[in-house]
């Protein structure tokens, strides 16, 4: 268990759904208009004792341990690095979309200017240096962990241990094994959404029980 | 939108070239009389899978402005993609080495043309597996899409090869299995079809949503026209029932029946392959 594996760790019980991190991220990686490397999908949720509350789920790339996107890619672009994060290597990247109608996060973008695909690097010019990825530092209540998932000693691993069962990754039934967990995921998804899902601002699921 | 019509038209020209050229090597006699309408058959499989391919190329944004990335093009060889490459070229070697013998006044050797045959037949199975290996679209099962797509395949083969011949003039007589293979592949695609639809309504878990929307969409949404329409009433029963009226009419069968039927078959193979395509509903949102 000497390998590096990084991974990310989201409470939701403290995301305040500020948007922070996806602003954060913007301003790291400049990934095009109207595409975002992460983002929060936010909505009115009614508790099982009928209160009203915020949903906020955000999300990324989960670079997956068993990612569906690096093996349908045909040439070898998107694959898995050193340090088990999914990255794209756009030298090879042929446009092709393959690995975008793999990945069942929709966490991935053609970049239309280059004609090759993007996504979420966990900020690996950052990481390498040592530093956190910009969503993780910015993050305004510390809902967001970052770390190495096969160090015992770190602070995700300490986190994740102590969470035991209640620390989820997305629809992990898909197999791809999603190396970005959640706390609070089943509470968060099991709530009844009373609106609109919207993400930036922008409606994406629109809200079909309206009276 | 992931995938679009230009997807749905580069698989369809793949099956159904792939299976033109099985018809023609398998359907066509091999003697002089036949060459004329075999070489026409082989050449339209060679256009086709050739179009389709290019096609592929062109919609490969990243390729096309940087066209020395496909050098990598099979560096993954995990990837259904690079082994739609792998089949595709070999097939299109196969095929035009066979197209040129005949253009020389040659029969192609016999292994030669089972060897690209059999090329064809991973070219026409790999358009579903491409498909089927995406799990972002539970309509696209693996479990049931890639024997769909094989049928539809052999069937809009069957038609290619039957139009091909007849412009070019006939030759010998076709042998009895292909009148077989008119009446059984509709009544196949059919079954594939239930199956698709059965397999995908049965979707459980994280996908269950989307396949339903997709299921929706194909029988009574977005696609129910293109699927009832052009899938079911223009590409199955009417071709089904052309082939049934001429078998039964013999030699007093008009001309055109034969002529109707092999366009509609071929409407309706790219239908299915533009419905499949266009219905489909990503698990995320
Ligand atoms: S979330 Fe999608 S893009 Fe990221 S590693 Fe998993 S399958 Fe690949
Ligand atoms: S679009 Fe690029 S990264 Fe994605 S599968 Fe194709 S070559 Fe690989």
């Amino acid at each position: 268990m000497s390998e590096k594996r990084l991974g990310m760790l989201i409470d939701l019980g403290v995301c305040i759904g500020c948007n922070a991190c996806t602003v954060a991220c913007k301003q790291e990686n400049e990934p095009p208009l109207t595409k975002f490397n992460t983002w929060v999908e936010s909505w009115d949720a009614e508790t099982e004792d009928g209160r009203v509350t915020r949903a906020n789920l955000p999300k990324l790339c989960n670079h997956c341990e068993n990612p569906a996107c690096v093996s349908v890619c045909p040439t070898g672009a998107s694959y898995q690095a050193e340090d088990g994060t999914v990255q794209i290597d756009q030298d090879k990247c042929i446009g092709c979309k393959y690995c975008m109608a793999a990945c069942p996060y929709g966490v991935r973008y053609m970049v239309e200017e280059s004609g090759d695909v993007s996504k979420c690097t966990f900020c690996h010019h950052r990481t390498t240096e040592g530093l956190l990825p910009a969503c993780v530092s910015t993050c305004v209540t510390t809902s967001r962990m970052f770390g190495d998932l096969n160090d015992p000693d770190s602070d995700i691993s300490k986190k994740l241990a102590e969470a035991g069962d209640k620390a989820k990754g997305l629809m992990e039934d898909l197999g791809m094994e999603p190396r970005v967990y959640y706390i609070g995921l089943d509470e968060t998804l099991a709530a009844k959404p009373v609106s609109a899902v919207h993400k930036g601002g922008n409606v994406i699921a629109p809200y079909e029980g309206r009276q | 939108m992931v995938w679009d019509g230009i997807v749905a038209i580069d698989l369809f020209l793949a099956g159904m070239g792939a299976w033109t050229f099985i018809f023609a090597a398998f359907a066509c006699g091999r003697d002089d009389a036949a060459r004329k309408a075999k070489l026409a058959a082989v050449a339209v499989a060679v256009v086709a899978v050739g179009l389709g391919a290019l096609i592929l190329a062109v919609d490969a944004r990243g390729g096309m402005m940087h066209p020395l990335r496909f050098v990598h093009l099979i560096g993954n060889l995990g990837s259904v993609m690079a082994w739609g490459v792998i089949f595709i070229s070999l097939f299109l070697v196969g095929a035009i080495v066979c197209a040129g013998m005949m253009l020389a006044k040659k029969q192609p050797p016999r292994a030669l043309e089972i060897v690209t045959a059999v090329l064809g037949l991973g070219v026409s199975l790999y358009t579903g597996v491409l498909l089927g290996t995406a799990p972002a679209f539970p309509l696209w099962s693996l479990t049931a899409l890639p024997i769909a797509f094989l049928v539809s395949a052999a069937y809009t083969g069957y038609a290619a090869w039957g139009l091909a011949t007849r412009v070019a003039g006939g030759g010998s007589a076709a042998p009895s299995w292909v009148s077989r293979a008119a009446l059984v592949l509709p009544v196949a695609e059919a079954a594939a079809l239930i199956l698709l639809l059965a397999v995908v309504s049965g979707t459980s878990g994280s996908g269950a949503a989307a396949a339903a929307a997709s299921v929706a969409n194909l029988v009574s949404g977005s696609q129910a026209v293109v699927f009832w329409g052009g899938v079911v009433a223009v590409g199955l029963v009417a071709p089904l029932a052309l082939a049934v009226l001429r078998q039964r009419q013999g030699d007093k069968a008009p001309a055109w029946y034969g002529l109707a039927e092999w366009v509609c078959i071929l409407v309706g193979g790219f239908a299915f392959r533009y419905a499949v395509v266009m219905a489909a509903v990503p698990i995320f949102l």
